[in-house]
Formats: structure tokens, sequence, C-alpha cells
């Protein structure tokens, strides 16, 4: 089994013991302490992020998808209510990421997921504690 | 990158390209212009390829444009020409295709030797299986699952059942859905939803029975919440036993204890009759009402008066069904109140919460009637809709009949007519097929678990494309018995075909490596009665080989031996498949599997078995060009079409002109659906002073059932790494818990240790815990009961009692 993977699944909670409420993302997130999301393979997706009744708020809205690192924003035309965006992903897991930032953004319901090239990407990894074989 | 490689001019500008491919489609879908999405193939040096196909993984049937190049899926879009996702993919379709290039495929034969396994050549294992089925074919199981397509299905149900005169083949959706199969065999006399994904984009109300399709049909759910923000009043109505992604988003939730649901749809059901406001012109024209015969159960149950139903409901009171569901009284008022609107369309949506249920069948049936006794069936968006979680329980296990009561088409194999019927579309002897239902899911594994002069008759199970070391209820009852204690069952011999290491190939004495998605041609079936096609794209790796290939492998080396089974009437063998000359094809031969279209010709074989119900399927080559198609599809002026609404005038072409709904198959044959009462039952097991909590289990949105594809996959093993329970805060605080913190958790069958994690995504009311099952290192079914829906025998994975303690 590789390190990385011990590491993944040999978690240490103490880091979670500081505080008994952490939010779903902040909990996924104190699961990956050592995670880089900008190191390694590269891939593109696009997405589209609906948004909530929105108002006036929408250009607010746009400027901070267009913060999010990697994030680029589409024609929107005459729609206030889907926002086409491409993910410029410089690491493989960084899509999750950006996505869960997305998602987090005011005013929007929901973000789906358009086109992913994941050419580039690295081999999958093995799940861990999978089998142990021996295929001598 | 590579930090020591600058990146070349035509890198860049292939990047820009791929780049501006991605915004095209995406804002193509966000304003609903015509673009098509394959646009990287009009760049010559990209050199990629698209196809169609569906997605993999869940039951919702997302069609996805899969890029090709040199051999290797390197691109998945969503496909905007799919009427069921319309471009759209969940976070799952950002690894589909990745999911086919873990490091750990399985690639290789492997036969168990002492401790250890030794590669073997296909030939090998292929006489390995065919010895261990010669030796006792009436001790052989097959055991698959609603990810096998409908060819492998269909290969796999006529050699058992056409083959070897043995009925036990049973999937893995027994243990999802089969309490949505008798809830529908029961009202209505026919398998499978009447509505379709179309009544989300009508409905005014959406109500989710014990349902999370925010995390697992999120394409749906995003369907609904664009109309929202688009500014269309839709009411969404959450009834669960913890809060979910699902929740945040909806104006009411309906927090309930198990078991709540059968009190609460007959809440429902007393306030329309006590209001007067249920459709008596839709219940006096389509509708029969029916009571459990508690002397000989049955789905046929025995017929009631409209007074004795009035009367079953009486005690159902908002007062009570809130002391039995711990739903306030006022809520259930609310939810009584749409149903008694006939100007509000109403879509109900359910999946495992409903299925997986001592009382399934009951509680699948009090929903259809809710929705027959107020009228909200029959026109777009009134509809009582299930959802499968995987890709083709219904194309294959619903349709195809792959389990141990069933022939394809709606055929049972105790029906002598249907036996007959079979057996003249297979052209094998009258007779062949066994009249005795073979074993269910649990029964299969317990026999097998069981030593074999205590009962235990099944010796040999051959599992494909499912995880049943992990899934099954009660683990240590019906699975580890073969690993951790050996003694009596030595003669037993598992066989898992699969495509990575599982919980079941660990225990397996033979793994055979196989193709998956678009390593192989595939045909499978969806939740709204959708038949999906796709062709194979790119090879699999290393040895690995088609399902059902192996199938048809097996059965012909049984076929060399003489066994009378493997041939037909004619003395030819079972699976025989011609080229377009005529002439028979070795497809059992690897490599002349691809000589022909096998699926095509199982397909079309399969085909003649879909009229008797009235699922007509269209031949083979118009899903070839379609993005799939709703049966019944029929041939009108030359045109193959397809049916959104069953059962109803204008939408449904065996609805007879003038009838208006009519259920043509009807159990009491008179056209009528039935409106079942069932009384509130307590769960199987109830928290006590021993064991205080209610365990439930569940899915979570990154991991797809049992993980064996997803947790290979890096990004989602790192965004959702392990198994956890979910605690209520105050429930911690009083066990001192905190996160991260480990507990033991046990039930009356097995403990695990797992880590906390309070008000986490899910968040379960005080006395609840949930645990996901995704994670095979951490075996929550060793905790879970394996108590049973009398009628589908569906497991209930959601109540369990337990105990935990921090250590």
């Amino acid at each position: 089994m590789a390190v990385d993977e011990i590491m993944i699944l040999n978690v240490d909670f103490d880091v979670y013991n500081s505080n008994a409420n952490l939010s779903a993302t902040d909990f996924q997130a104190e699961l990956m302490p050592a995670r880089s999301i900008y190191q390694g393979q590269t891939m593109i997706a696009s997405v589209v992020a609906t948004l909530a009744e929105v108002g006036d708020a929408f250009q607010e809205i746009v400027d901070e998808f267009a913060e999010v690192p990697g994030v680029e924003i589409g024609d929107v035309g005459n729609d206030t209510h889907r926002v086409p965006m491409t993910i410029d992903s410089p690491a493989p897991n960084a899509l999750e990421e950006v996505t869960r930032r997305l998602q987090e953004c005011r005013g929007v319901a929901f973000v789906d997921v358009v086109f992913v090239h994941f050419e580039n990407e690295s081999e999958s990894e093995p799940a861990a504690n999978s089998g142990e074989m021996d295929n001598s | 990158m590579n930090g020591d490689l600058q990146p070349t001019t035509d890198a860049i500008q292939r990047r820009q390209f791929i780049k501006a491919s991605a915004m095209a489609a995406a804002a193509a879908v966000a304003g609903g212009t015509n673009f098509t999405l394959p646009v990287l193939a009009d760049e010559p040096a990209a050199g990629v390829q698209w196809e169609k196909a569906p997605c993999r993984f869940c039951g919702t049937g997302c069609h996805v444009q899969v890029g090709v190049r040199a051999g290797k899926v390197v691109a998945v879009a969503g496909d905007r020409n799919a009427d069921v996702n319309k471009g759209l993919l969940c976070v799952k379709g950002y690894h589909v295709g990745a999911a086919l290039y873990g490091k750990d495929r399985l690639t290789k034969p492997l036969l168990r030797d002492g401790d250890r396994y030794r590669e073997i050549s296909w030939e090998e294992a292929i006489k390995t299986i065919a010895d261990r089925v010669e030796a006792a074919p009436e001790r052989f199981a097959y055991y698959g699952s609603g990810q096998w397509t409908i060819p492998e299905g269909y290969a796999a149900q006529k050699f058992m059942k056409g083959g070897l005169s043995n009925n036990h083949i049973d999937p893995n959706a027994r243990l999802c859905m089969a309490s949505a199969v008798t809830g529908f065999l029961a009202t209505y006399g026919v398998d499978e939803p009447a509505g379709c994904y179309d009544d989300l984009d009508e409905c005014d109300v959406l109500i989710m029975w014990g349902n999370n399709p925010a995390e697992m049909h999120p394409v749906l759910f995003s369907r609904v919440i664009d109309r929202r923000s688009r500014g269309e009043k839709i009411t969404l109505i959450d009834i669960g036993t913890r809060r979910t992604r699902t929740t945040e988003a909806c104006q009411h939730y309906l927090e309930m204890k198990g078991h709540g649901d059968l009190a609460i749809a007959n809440g429902i059901a007393h306030l329309l009759i006590k209001n007067g406001t249920y459709d008596r012109r839709f219940v006096e024209s389509f509708c029969n009402f029916k009571a459990s015969d508690d002397e000989t159960p049955n789905l046929h149950g025995k017929p009631i008066s409209f007074d004795d139903y009035r009367k079953y409901l009486e005690p159902y009171t908002p007062e009570h069904v809130e002391e039995l569901s711990g739903v306030p009284a006022d809520q259930i008022r609310m939810l009584g109140d749409p149903f008694g609107n006939p100007k509000l369309k109403i879509t109900s949506l359910w999946c495992m919460g409903m299925n997986q249920h001592t009382r399934g069948t009951a509680v699948n049936s009090l929903v259809h009637g809710v929705h027959l006794l107020s009228g909200h069936f029959g026109t777009p968006g009134n509809a009582p809709t299930s959802l499968t979680g995987q890709p083709s329980a219904c194309g294959t296990v619903r349709e195809v009949g792959t389990l141990a009561h069933a022939l394809p088409g709606g055929r049972v194999v105790a029906n002598e007519e249907h036996r007959q019927q079979s057996e003249e579309y297979w052209n094998v002897p009258t007779g062949r097929i066994n009249a005795t239902p073979g074993y269910h899911t649990v029964k299969m594994w317990k026999s097998f678990c069981s030593p074999t002069d205590q009962g235990g008759d099944i010796g040999t199970i051959w599992v494909q494309v499912t995880n049943p070391g992990q899934t099954l209820p009660n683990l240590n009852k019906l699975f580890n018995p073969k690993g951790d204690n050996k003694a009596g069952l030595e003669d037993k011999f598992l066989i898992v075909s699969d495509v990575y290491p599982t919980a079941t190939t660990r225990l397996a004495d033979l793994i055979l490596p196989s193709a998956m998605w678009v390593e192989k041609n595939g045909v499978v079936g969806n939740s709204e009665r959708r038949t999906q096609q796709w062709f194979k794209m790119v090879d699999p790796p290393g040895d690995a080989r088609d399902d059902c290939w192996q199938t048809i492998a097996v059965a012909h080396e049984l076929f060399d031996r003489g066994m009378d089974g493997m041939q037909d009437r004619d003395g030819q063998f079972l699976f025989d498949v011609k080229d377009e000359n005529g002439k028979s094809v070795p497809v059992w031969d690897w490599e002349h599997y691809y000589d022909v279209n096998v699926d095509e010709q199982l397909f079309e074989e399969y085909r003649q078995f879909s009229r008797l119900k009235h699922k007509d399927l269209a031949p083979y080559s118009e899903y070839v060009k379609a993005r799939g198609l709703r049966w019944p599809v029929v041939e009108i002026d030359g045109q193959w079409r397809e049916t959104h609404f069953r059962f109803s005038e204008g939408f449904d072409p065996y609805v007879e002109p003038g009838k208006e709904i009519q259920f043509y198959h009807s159990s009491t044959h008179d056209d009528r659906a039935q409106i079942w009462f069932h009384p509130w039952i307590a769960p199987a097991e109830v928290p006590d002073d021993d064991y205080p909590f209610m365990l439930c289990t569940g899915r979570v949105l990154e991991h797809w059932h049992s993980g064996s594809m997803t947790r290979r996959i890096p990004e989602l093993n790192r965004a959702m790494p392990g198994g956890y329970l979910e605690i209520h805060a105050e429930d911690a605080a009083a066990h001192d818990l905190r996160n991260g913190d480990q507990v033991k958790i046990e039930s009356r069958r097995g403990s695990l240790v797992i880590p906390v994690w309070i008000d986490g995504r899910g968040q379960p009311p005080r006395g609840t815990v949930f645990i996901p099952f995704f994670d095979e290192t951490l075996l929550v079914n060793d905790l879970t009961l394996d108590a049973l829906d009398p009628f589908s025998k569906q497991p209930d994975y959601k109540k369990s009692a337990v105990r935990i303690r921090k250590v």
C-alpha cells in the first residue's frame, strides 16, 4: 500500500476536536490537511451554476465566481439564472474543490457538470485495503 | 504538468481549444443554444472520437458523450441531445471515465491456491466453472445485479432457467428495489412507474419520501431547482429520518421515526376522506379497495369496500399519526392539503428509504394509494415514481427478470403458460424450465454459508457485477462465515467476476477480470422505462473480458461436454449466434466474440418477450439512433414511438379510446388499480435499554454504492476518504464525543469502531445514527438486520438497534 493511501485512511482526527460543530465542508477540508490541490496533473472542465432568485445581486455573484482560482466565466447573455464557467484545474482533485467552492457561493442553488477533459490525469489509485492478492 | 517541461505552442493551442470547447458546451447548456458537443472532433490534431453512452453509475440514466483518443477515454461531456439530463452531469461525471483506469484493475483470471492466488488461463477458468456446474447443477447459483446490461442478464437468465433448469439466480437489486416491484404489482398488476422524469418539469408539489435526490440523483434534483430559479412556483417537501442536502432545498421537512411513513400515508388518506377532498370520480371509475389477507398473505389481498377502507383509516387522525410517526399533526394536515387540491400537480419520489423496509410492499402500495385516492395520477406532473440506484435495475432485473421467481417480460416460473412461452422463444424442450422459484438473495447466501449437511444446499455461487461481501445485510451470518469460519464449508466455491478487487473477491476461490462500461457493448434500462444502448469504444485492460462472453463460454464448455441443457430442441447450442450470411459464429471463442454484435442478437431475441406486459421494445437499431426510448415503444405510421405516461389516454397507445385511464394489467381484470389499506406496524427491531439508538445506513454523493469504482478515483477518495458515524450533537455530548473520536458501535449481530461526525453532511435526530456503506474497511453491514419484507424479500437496512461507546 502506498504511503499516501495510509495517510488517507488513518487521518488524525484530533484536528477536529477544537471545534465540535464543523460544517460539512470544513469537515471534508480537515480530512485532507496535507492535500495540495495545485500540484500535479491538469484537467479542464466546464460547469453550469444555477442561481436562486438573486435579483440585483447577479453581477456581484458572478464577480465572486470569477475570484475562484481557475474559473473563467462564459457569456451569460440575457439569462441571469444559469452561469456557464470553465475550470482550468492544475490538479486532478481541484475540480471537486472548485466545484464545492462554487456551490457555496452566495445565491447558488446547484452546480452541474457539463464537460470534463482528463487526458493528462494521472492513473487512478487502488482503493486502500481492497483485497490483498498475490498474482505470482 | 511537469515543471521541468515547457509546454509547446501546440500544447498550449490544444489546451486553449479544449477549454473553448468546454466553455461552448457549458454556454450551450446554460443558454439553450443548438451547439453540438463533439466539437473536439472538429480539431484535426485532437483526434478525439465522440460516441454516446449512458453514464455508468446510478439509475438516473444520464447520457454522456465519451471522447476517445488513441484507445483511451479522455473526455466526457453531458449529452445535450438527451432528454434525461439535457447536457448536465453530477460531480460523478467528472470521473466516470477515470473509473476505467484504476491501477489495480483485475487483468488475469486468478485461482485460489491455499492462501494465495495464481494466474490461470481463461481456458482453465472456464473449465473450472464448468466442472463445478457439471458436478452439481442444482447446487449452482448465479448472483448478479442491476449493473448487468440487458444482454448480460438475459444470457445469465437463459443459461440458468433455459439451460440448467435451475432458478437460483437473483440480483443485488433484491436489496434495493424489490419492494418497489411488489408495490407496483399489488397496485397496478404490472411493474414499473407509469410516469417519467417529465413529471419533474410539470409538478407543483414534489414530495420526497425518505429520498435524498440532491445527493443520490443530483441531475434530477437540479432539474427541479432550475425551475424554481427561473421563477416557477414549486413546493418541495422532504419526509425523512435525517436532514440531508435535499432538506436544505425544501420548504417543508417532516422528520419521522422509522416506519412513520406507513402512518403518514394513512394519515393523508384519512384526511382526504374526512374532508371529502378525495377524487370520488377517479376512485369510482378506476379503483378498487384491498386489504391484507392475514390468513394467506399475498399480493392479491382481499377485496374490501370503500366503507371498510374508511373504517380502517378512522384511527389515523393527525394526532394519532403524530404519535406513530413523530411528525407533528399540523404538518400532517399541511401534507394532506395539496392532495386534496385537484388544481395542484403532485409527484412523489422514493428510493431506498421506502424499499429497504420490512413493510416495503405495504408502504409502496400506500403511497400509490394516496395518489389514486386523490386523483393525482395519470396527467403530466401527477405521478408516484420510484427511483432506482443502478443503471439497469429496471432494464435487466425487472424487465429481463433476473429474479429467482421470474422469467423475461414479466413472466413467472410458477405459471405454466409463461414457462411454455419462454420455452418456445428459447426453442428448448417443453418442461425444461423448472416451475419452482429459486432462492432469493438472502436465502441463497444463507444456504451458501451453511454447511451442506445442515441444509446448505447451494455449493457454488458465481457473482457478477456486484459486491455482496460488502452489501449483504448481517454479513457475519450471510457472508463472513465463508472466510472466518470455514468449518463445514470446505466444499463451497465462490466465483467472482469483477473489474477491481473488492470485499467479495477477497473471499473468492476464482476471480475473473471483467470488461467495464465502454470497454464493451451494452444496453440498459433506467428508472423511467428508458432503454439505452452504446457501443464498445476502448479495449479492456489485460485479459479482462465481457461478462456476457464469460457466461456463453461456460455454456459452450458444458455443451461440448454433452450437457443436454445447453442444447435447444434442434440440438443446437443455446447461444447460437449467426453472421449476416446465416453462418454460426464461434462467439464462445473470445477471438470471435466481436465478429458479430452479440448484444444485438441477444436483444432481438429478448425483445420478443417484451410484449406480454405491453413493455414493447423497439428493434436494437432504433436504440442506436436514439438517446434511449421509453417503453412501450410502438411502431405507428412507420415510426417507433415511445410512451411518456403509461395507462393514460392520449399518451399510452394501449389505452382504448374513451377510457381516459385504463389499468390494462389490473390484477382484478377490470382495468382498475387497487387502493390498499395496510396498518402501521413497528419496525422489526426498535431501540431499547440495551441498544438505545436506531442505525440507518445509506450512500454519499462522492461514492457510488460500495465504492469499488469511486474509491479508486483519487479525487473522490480524497473528498470522502472513509466511513463515519453521524450523530446528533446532544447525543454526542451525552457520550462525551467530539468530532473524530472513535466509537464502538454494536448491534446484536456485530460491532465496528468508527470515527464520529457531529452535525455533518446529514443530521440525524436524537436517538438516530447514520453510517454510509461505501467503505469496505468499515463494514456497517456487520451490524444490520436481515429481517425481510414478507412479499419482496427485501431486507431493511434502515432500522437496526445499536449502542455506542467511546473508545
